[in-house]
């Protein structure tokens, strides 16, 4: 019985679900430091690769451009377990609330 | 006229089914309605976990460990810190003690509302269900500002834990637990007073004292059978000799008093964080230690929401490595699933009852599936 006035009572509070993507998606709330795409502080990267060496599901290469070493990071790969962020010694490595990464193409999702 | 023999008829329940939610055979043996045997096979899900494991290193490894279950997933690296701070013969800070207790109840929270809810839909009692679940979303929520993330956490780190908890979140933490509190009361009232909920559990799937001791089982349901036994009580770890609990236990020995002590084991939890938040020392969070870790064997004892997780580790003095092996809840709780699901004298389980009796014990098979077992010839 207390559960048939407890659905009665439902019926008169608002709606359990956001309307995701269609009108929901300002209401979402990320909380700081939640784990989404990452970003990386160029200046701050001294290209130790500590980074690939730790990442669990090798989604991180070592590339070379004009200041030297510096992780590319691909989102496809990606578990967004933080490791890269907790090995970084010098930390350049940060995460963003972007949790939207999904794409038809897959150069898309490389953070470089 | 037929022999007894004859009429007794083979009814595979699964591995697919709709009343299951893993892959399991469940191969029943039924004279009528009744099941008098029943034989399992679990390995549908073999994901060659430990294998995989030499091959990484121990950083790497936390989160492949992780992977072992996404539900107990606290409980698992908490596990395999424990096994790797131990072999090191380091302690921890003591403010990453309890973050990891509060860490561990809160999984726990969630981990119980979403048996229950899964409970509800076996029993047929959809509405409940559902409000389970949206309650159960307070506990997600409050685990995304704790940790980062809703299920795979990532919280826990070698030597310690990976963040901190801030004024802001505990102050959340504290209104959520409030909240949770009187929801969970209410669930307590329902199951208490719903005849539906008493009618499809009381005396199915009963499992006395002393065969649950004899059995090994573990966790919830044993103490459902009046066995006073937790790891964080008998054998504390992280904060647990700190935090005062009590271990729930029932003397119901069937899948009603699963509920209750599930139930009850939720609203400890919550006091429980609520402590760990009150007295939360100051200090660093983490204790860095070496990548490589000293040769020796470690054994650890964890409670995880579905019962006692045993891991074992075994280290050659290398970054990786040399053999491990987990323990689940649900592999434990097989031989008691079989006593249970087996009609004796007056006990009697109907076929209608097989996935209640099943969802009782809380079963986690891709945790499970772990180990092959050759027949020899």
């Amino acid at each position: 019985m207390s559960i048939f006035l407890e659905a009665c009572r439902s019926l008169l509070k608002p709606k359990a679900t956001l309307r995701y993507p269609l009108g929901g998606k300002d209401l979402l709330q990320i909380p700081d430091g939640y784990r989404g795409k990452m970003a990386l502080k160029r200046e701050a990267c001294i290209g130790c690769t500590i980074c690939e060496k730790d990442c669990p599901s090798s989604a991180i290469t070592i590339i070379t451009d004009q200041k030297g070493k510096r992780p590319v990071f691909y989102l496809d790969r990606c578990m967004f377990c933080g490791q890269c962020k907790e090995s970084c010694p010098t930390k350049a490595i940060s995460f963003t609330k972007d949790f939207e990464n999904a794409s038809y193409d897959r150069k898309t999702m490389e953070v470089r | 006229m037929s022999s007894s023999y004859e009429r007794i008829f083979n009814l595979p329940l699964g591995p697919q089914h709709p009343a299951l939610k893993e892959p399991v055979l469940l191969d029943l043996k039924v004279e009528g309605e009744h099941v008098v045997d029943v034989a399992l096979d679990v390995s549908y899900n073999h994901r060659g976990m430990e294998k995989a494991a030499e091959y990484r290193t121990y950083v790497q490894d936390l989160y492949l460990i992780e992977r072992i279950c996404g539900i107990c997933n606290i409980a698992h690296t908490l596990s395999f810190c424990q096994c790797v701070e131990g072999l090191h013969g380091k302690e921890i800070p003591e403010r990453a003690k309890y973050l990891r207790v509060i860490a561990e109840e809160l999984e726990r929270i969630q981990s119980h509302l979403l048996w229950l809810g899964v409970a509800a839909h076996e029993i047929g009692f959809d509405t409940f269900f559902m409000y389970i679940w949206l309650d159960r979303e307070i506990s997600l929520d409050l685990m995304e500002e704790f940790a980062g993330n809703r299920i795979t956490t990532s919280y826990n780190a070698i030597g310690g834990v990976k963040r901190d908890m801030t004024p802001e979140v505990a102050n959340k933490m504290k209104k959520g637990m409030d909240k949770l509190e009187e929801r969970v009361k209410f669930y307590k009232k329902v199951v208490l007073s719903e005849r539906t909920v008493m009618k499809r559990t009381m005396g199915i799937g009963i499992l006395r004292r002393d065969a649950a001791i004899q059995l090994n089982a573990v966790g919830p349901t044993l103490r459902a059978s009046g066995v006073d036994m937790d790891a964080r009580a008998d054998d504390p770890y992280a904060a647990h000799s700190l935090v005062p609990f009590k271990v729930v236990t029932d003397d119901g020995c069937d899948a009603f008093s699963r509920i209750i002590v599930r139930l009850d084991e939720t609203l400890e939890s919550i006091n429980m964080i609520r402590y760990c938040i009150e007295k939360l020392p100051p200090g660093p969070l983490l204790q860095r230690l070496p990548r490589r870790v000293p040769a020796g064997d470690f054994l650890t004892r964890v409670e995880a929401p579905r019962g006692e997780l045993v891991h074992f580790l075994r280290a050659d003095g290398s970054d990786k490595p040399y053999r491990y092996k987990v323990k689940t809840p649900t592999f434990s709780n097989l031989a008691p699933l079989r006593e249970m699901l087996r009609s004796k004298g007056k006990y009697v389980v109907n076929v209608a009852d097989v996935p209640v009796i099943l969802a009782s014990i809380d079963p986690c098979f891709s945790c499970t599936s772990r180990n092959e077992v050759v027949k020899s010839s």
